[in-house]
């Protein structure tokens, strides 16, 4: 210990009382960074309570008239309704999709592979993920010349601009997100526990209903908070799939904000999307707590 | 006797699980299919193959019609921007991890919890408020905005990344090489630094991609001046749905799948997903 102290030249006393500041000016880049998003937010918020009109535009003022609109303009909550319709079928179906293949990813001797194919989507781009489903759904797109050749419709089907696509967009944004949580908890699930149930004389679908999956709730619940946020907060699907004719919040809000200009409408309209959206990502955070063998 | 039991999901699952993937993958197989079309439109299955738009494409680098900057520049501007925020976020990344993992100190549970807060904030909301506050700093420079917007975006992740580094390689040989003599500073680059650099090396790769990808905060804070690649190609869809674009987006899926690939080489796609 005295080979430290005399190498560095300082008292081990003072250095004692001082170490914490050079320890704590480590953070302040990164907490600079992310306080310039609060500093953001801060000004949208102020800015959620002025008032607005067209022809003299925003004023300062301490008005709740914009969250009122919420309740009152028909505009706004048909937009909040879509918003949550299109998140619940979303996640919903996505859990129908992804629970199997969370248990699948947890069983298989080939993670790898089935890891691979769930995370490339996942770090695509955006604009190329939607593209796709355009080319897709296009009237003159697969999806229609399957149907026109099964006899399913005789003409093709408008899917673009329509809620259909914007879904079918959000469910392949958001599938990696619902099938990695499962996956975490059903993998830490010992298998024995299931082969003890069959051992014991219950059918497969028995074990699966009775044992693994009341112990993969916790995964089930944080996959289904994780998607149903992204859902809520999902922006590409409805602006390109959506052709901006499916009205979800997000859509609102960039309205608002790039075409009418009436920022405080579209900064309240911000603050309640936020305030949804890290209420259920809260509750996200607390089911992964939860879940078995985490600390 | 009772056959052993095999957990290995049983038929139905896989033929379930196999239409899942399917879904998964057809939208990139559709584009890489489509940009190989001879045709004149993104019909789909292509009547015949060639590489037609890809010569279509190499034209539109310097200039492209409709649109003021040409594919080059955007590309170039998309590749600058996730540098500097490949960088900028590695450097704060390294510093806060190293400070919130490898000391402990009084509220340190709380500041983790400050540095996930852009997590929390559905990207539009990010995009807007950036956008209101940076219209009263007009002396930002336009690339400027889409970095500062980045790096708000991957600076949680490079934490996670290089935190979970810090915690699996511990402070002993650190505190080893300080015992010996180095100064703190020296400790960390000569001992930590190299121990982590996977970690860094991943973080760094996931905040360019994120970048580089990075639609709608850009949405809302490029200009002219400094229009990403992403904003290109959402404003070339709006006025033509022509074959070049599937050659574009060819390109940036071969982009993503390398630097999967590279990111499974770093630290492994398994640990990968375990923190997202």
């Amino acid at each position: 210990m005295s080979v430290t102290a005399t190498a560095i030249g300082v008292p081990a006393i003072r250095r004692r009382r001082w170490r914490w500041v050079p320890r704590l000016g480590l953070l302040v880049p990164a907490i600079a960074v992310t306080a310039s998003l609060l500093v953001a937010f801060l000004i949208i918020l102020r800015f959620s309570f002025n008032t607005w009109s067209p022809a003299t535009g925003m004023a300062s003022a301490w008005s709740v008239v914009n969250y009122v609109a919420f309740l009152t303009d028909s505009f706004h909550y048909k937009a909040l309704f879509t918003t949550l319709k299109i998140s619940i079928i979303v996640t919903t179906i996505g859990l129908c999709l992804g629970y199997p293949v969370a248990y699948l990813l947890s069983v298989s001797q080939r993670k790898h592979l089935i890891l691979f194919l769930i995370v490339l989507p996942l770090l695509m781009d955006v604009l190329v993920r939607a593209y796709g489903w355009i080319v897709l759904l296009s009237r003159s797109g697969l999806v229609n010349r399957v149907l026109i050749r099964t006899g399913v419709v005789e003409r093709p089907v408008q899917f673009l601009g329509t809620e259909t696509a914007v879904v079918l967009e959000l469910l392949h944004e958001i599938l990696p997100f619902m099938i990695l949580p499962i996956a975490a908890v059903l993998q830490r699930i010992d298998p024995a526990l299931r082969e003890a149930a069959v051992g014991l004389g219950a059918t497969r679908l028995t074990a699966f209903i009775r044992v693994t999956l009341p112990l993969s709730l916790p995964g089930l619940l944080a996959g289904t908070l994780l998607t149903f946020s992204l859902s809520m907060s999902a922006f590409v699907a409805p602006l390109v799939l959506g052709g901006g004719r499916v009205a979800m919040m997000s859509i609102l809000i960039q309205q608002q904000m790039t075409m009418l200009l009436n920022w405080p409408a579209g900064a309240a309209q911000s603050i309640v999307l936020v305030i949804l959206v890290s209420g259920l990502l809260l509750g996200y955070a607390r089911a992964l707590r939860e879940q078995p063998g985490n600390r | 006797m009772r056959q052993r039991y095999r957990d290995d999901g049983g038929t139905l699952l896989r033929i379930w699980c196999g239409l899942v993937f399917a879904f998964l993958v057809a939208p990139i197989a559709i584009i890489v299919l489509t940009s190989f079309t001879g045709g004149e439109t993104v019909a789909f299955p292509p009547a015949e193959y060639s590489l037609r738009w890809y010569e279509k494409v190499l034209g539109h680098i310097v200039d492209a019609p409709g649109l003021k900057p040409g594919l080059a520049t955007a590309f170039l501007l998309s590749l600058r921007v996730g540098l500097a925020v490949a960088l900028g976020a590695s450097v704060a990344g390294v510093l806060a991890a190293y400070g919130l993992y490898r000391f402990r100190f009084r509220g340190m549970a709380l500041v983790r919890q400050y540095f996930m807060i852009p997590l929390m904030f559905p990207q539009i909301v990010t995009g807007i408020a950036l956008l209101v506050w940076f219209s009263h700093l007009r002396w930002l420079a336009p690339i400027a905005r889409l970095i500062i917007g980045h790096m708000i975006l991957t600076l949680p992740y490079v934490i996670l990344t290089v935190g979970a580094s810090l915690e699996a390689t511990g402070g002993d040989l650190e505190e080893a090489a300080v015992g010996l003599g180095a100064s703190r500073p020296r400790a960390f680059l000569s001992v930590t630094l190299p121990l982590i650099r996977q970690g860094v090396g991943a973080g760094a790769i996931f905040a360019f991609i994120i970048s580089f990808n990075a639609f709608t905060v850009s949405y809302f804070l490029y200009s002219g001046d400094a229009l990403p690649l992403p904003i290109w190609v959402f404003e070339y869809m709006a006025y033509f749905l022509d074959p070049t674009l599937a050659v574009i987006s060819t390109f940036l899926i071969a982009l993503t799948l390398a630097a999967v690939v590279a990111l499974d080489r770093l630290v492994g796609i398994r640990r990968l997903t375990a923190r997202s």
